[in-house]
């Protein structure tokens, strides 16, 4: 699966965790770097930072497929138009940080499945 | 009498919406004392005006009237001058004839026809203190007859001067009568021409009147006295005695009076009515004067307490003003804290977040095979999710947004929130979940941090341990999720605050929690109700609308 998120502490510790669970982890420090991941290689679910300095998260959602892994958004903050244009653009679902790691664990494996 | 035009125009607008406004002064007060003094000031000067305008009025009217009788008593000197001479003519015809009485009796004749006198006679003394007449003619006069007593004083005054005398009016037969004489000089003994006439009511005719007095009133009396008895002649119902003016005239050697009254004004008709148009005039201008006046001090009255009135409103306004301005710049730096507490509470998330997978795969490492490790790693996921909460309450109260609904399990969201805020030592955790419960619509990150704020309330009101029982049932398609616990209880006078912001009866904390619960719980469509049992604990309960779905298809 693919991690996207500009900030290191949580592209790593997440990463970490989901590897930790035995799942085959890459990581992409922006929207830019997510789509060359994605053109590489197939992912079974994306997890991704919705702000980005450069494109963020929704764009890049928008460009992936078809057909498109399951994309889990994460945000810290998101306002009411932030969240009706993921949900558009056909997010599997939006988590908002801190994400606890059973909660994180717990949606992965319920994308994978879906 | 004061017109009173402030009446129909005054408005007090607005007066009475400010409750501590003077109220508007009357409008019908008493007229002022300034303006009926001046009123009663002007009347006054214009009374005296005309007073004394009535008074130049009179001494030109009594002036001209004695003008007149001036020019009237040169009239009846006129006829004396005649009188003289037709006397003088028989004086003169008697000396150049050596009294031939046929030549007197033309002369006389003549003088009778001229109207001048009614009879004419030569009188001479006769040595015993009388009179004879020498010869007559015209009526009244019979030659060789007595003449009265009167007429004989008459003759007697009668001096070389050659003036006539008169006699005074004397009675003969019933028949008033009046005389004239004049002395024949350098006779002997005394000679003298006798003229006569008598007196009718109306001894001469209107238009001789007319001529002596055109067009007054008046009388003639012979000597200088009035007196009824020596009335000579007098115009119709002209009231002996009570003439106006008095004027003595000569006629001949004697003093005649003449007594005058206007029968209309003599002044022109405009000057005559001079006082009564000074009065009027002097009531007009006191009435408008003293009016103007009036109303100026109504004017300026309710000028001034009009200014007073807006000075009050504009000092009212501008506090409200100063108000509204204190509460802006107020609201200002409130959104401005807004913006900033936002700003550093995302910034926040992603430290604590990632602080929190820390944690999460320290323990996977470690283990918890040590008590110490795992004590440490129990504070650092405490305080973690204590910053967490904190930092999610700000940014929904600074930046509330809309949930989005999702059907959420209420066992997992509870398992969930227990993990994140696993309860201190000392207090018991309950969970009472009813079986088959259908899921709640909720947002599922805003319904956690609701129950986490519940859930931290709860141990913080229970210091010293207790229990906290976490009970959810479903109740008419609702779910109701109560977090009770067996703390002191809430205050009587906290309950209704509870849910306001930045109030808290604990000695930590901003205050935000139950606020933003509430306002979270609201945005649902369902409620939030705190509930006191005394002092032995207290209870939170929200209900929300439950999922129609089965709970197997929920993530």
């Amino acid at each position: 699966m693919l991690v996207v998120d500009d900030e290191l502490g949580m592209r790593e510790t997440v990463a970490d965790i989901l590897s930790g669970m035995g799942y085959d982890v890459t990581t992409a420090i922006d929207g830019d770097d997510a789509l060359t991941q994605l053109r590489k290689e197939t992912y079974s679910v994306v997890l991704m930072d919705i702000r980005m300095p450069g494109r963020d998260g929704i764009s890049i959602l928008r460009e992936i497929g078809p057909p498109p892994p399951p994309v889990v958004l994460m945000t810290a903050y998101a306002g009411d138009d932030e969240l009706r244009a993921a949900a558009e653009a056909g997010s599997y679902t939006v988590l908002h940080k801190p994400v606890p790691a059973g909660r994180l664990l717990d949606v992965v494996a319920r994308a994978i499945a879906a | 009498m004061m017109p009173d035009s402030l009446d129909s125009t005054t408005d007090f607008g607005g007066g009475a919406a400010a409750p501590d406004a003077s109220p508007p002064p009357r409008r019908r007060g008493p007229v002022r004392l300034l303006s009926a003094g001046l009123f009663l000031l002007l009347a006054a000067g214009g009374g005296g005006i005309a007073l004394s305008s009535r008074r130049v009025v009179k001494d030109q009217e009594k002036r001209l009237l004695q003008q007149r009788s001036t020019e009237v008593g040169a009239l009846f000197n006129l006829s004396g001058a005649r009188l003289q001479e037709a006397l003088h003519t028989g004086s003169t015809v008697v000396t150049l004839t050596h009294d031939d009485a046929g030549a007197f009796a033309s002369t006389a004749q003549a003088a009778v026809a001229s109207r001048l006198v009614g009879a004419m006679a030569v009188v001479q003394d006769d040595g015993q203190g009388g009179y004879r007449v020498l010869h007559s003619q015209g009526p009244g006069l019979a030659p060789d007859g007595p003449l009265p007593e009167p007429v004989v004083a008459a003759l007697a005054r009668a001096g070389s001067d050659g003036q006539f005398v008169s006699t005074p009016v004397f009675v003969v037969d019933g028949q008033r009568r009046l005389g004239y004489a004049v002395l024949i000089p350098g006779l002997t003994p005394r000679t003298l021409i006798y003229g006569q006439s008598a007196l009718t009511q109306s001894t001469t005719s209107p238009s001789r009147q007319n001529q002596l007095f055109s067009d007054l009133d008046g009388a003639v009396y012979a000597g200088s006295r009035v007196d009824p008895a020596q009335l000579v002649l007098s115009t119709p119902r002209f009231p002996i005695g009570k003439g106006q003016v008095r004027t003595p005239f000569k006629l001949g050697a004697d003093t005649w009076l003449l007594e005058l009254s206007a029968n209309h004004p003599l002044v022109s008709t405009l000057a005559a009515r001079q006082p009564w148009l000074y009065l009027i005039g002097g009531l007009l201008a006191a009435i408008l004067v003293a009016a103007l006046v009036e109303v100026l001090l109504r004017r300026r009255q309710f000028a001034l307490a009009l200014v007073e009135e807006r000075t009050g409103q504009l000092r009212r306004s501008l506090a409200d003003l100063d108000a509204a301005q204190q509460q802006l710049v107020h609201q200002e730096r409130l959104a401005a804290i807004g913006q900033l507490a936002s700003a550093v509470g995302h910034e926040l998330r992603n430290p604590l977040g990632v602080l929190g997978n820390v944690f999460y795969l320290l323990r996977g490492r470690l283990g918890s095979d040590d008590p110490w490790v795992e004590r440490q790693l129990a504070t650092g996921e405490r305080e973690v999710g204590a910053a967490t909460l904190i930092v999610s309450d700000l940014l929904e109260f600074s930046r509330p947004r809309q949930p989005v609904m999702e059907d959420v399990d209420v066992a997992a969201i509870v398992d969930e929130v227990l993990a994140v805020a696993p309860p201190p030592s000392g207090i018991e955790v309950a969970r009472r979940l009813a079986p088959d419960l259908p899921p709640m619509r909720a947002d599922r990150s805003q319904l956690r941090q609701v129950l986490l704020n519940l859930v931290s309330n709860a141990y913080d009101a229970m210091p010293e341990g207790g229990l906290m029982v976490v009970e959810a049932d479903q109740v008419d398609g609702c779910v109701d999720l109560t977090v009770a616990d067996t703390g002191g209880g809430i205050a009587d006078d906290a309950l209704p605050r509870l849910f306001e912001p930045f109030f808290t009866t604990k000695a930590k904390g901003i205050g935000l929690g139950l606020s933003v619960a509430h306002r979270i719980v609201e945005a649902h469509g369902g409620s939030l109700e705190a509930r006191s049992r005394g002092g032995t604990g207290a209870s939170f309960t929200v209900t929300l609308p439950s999922a129609a779905v089965p709970a197997a298809t929920i993530q």
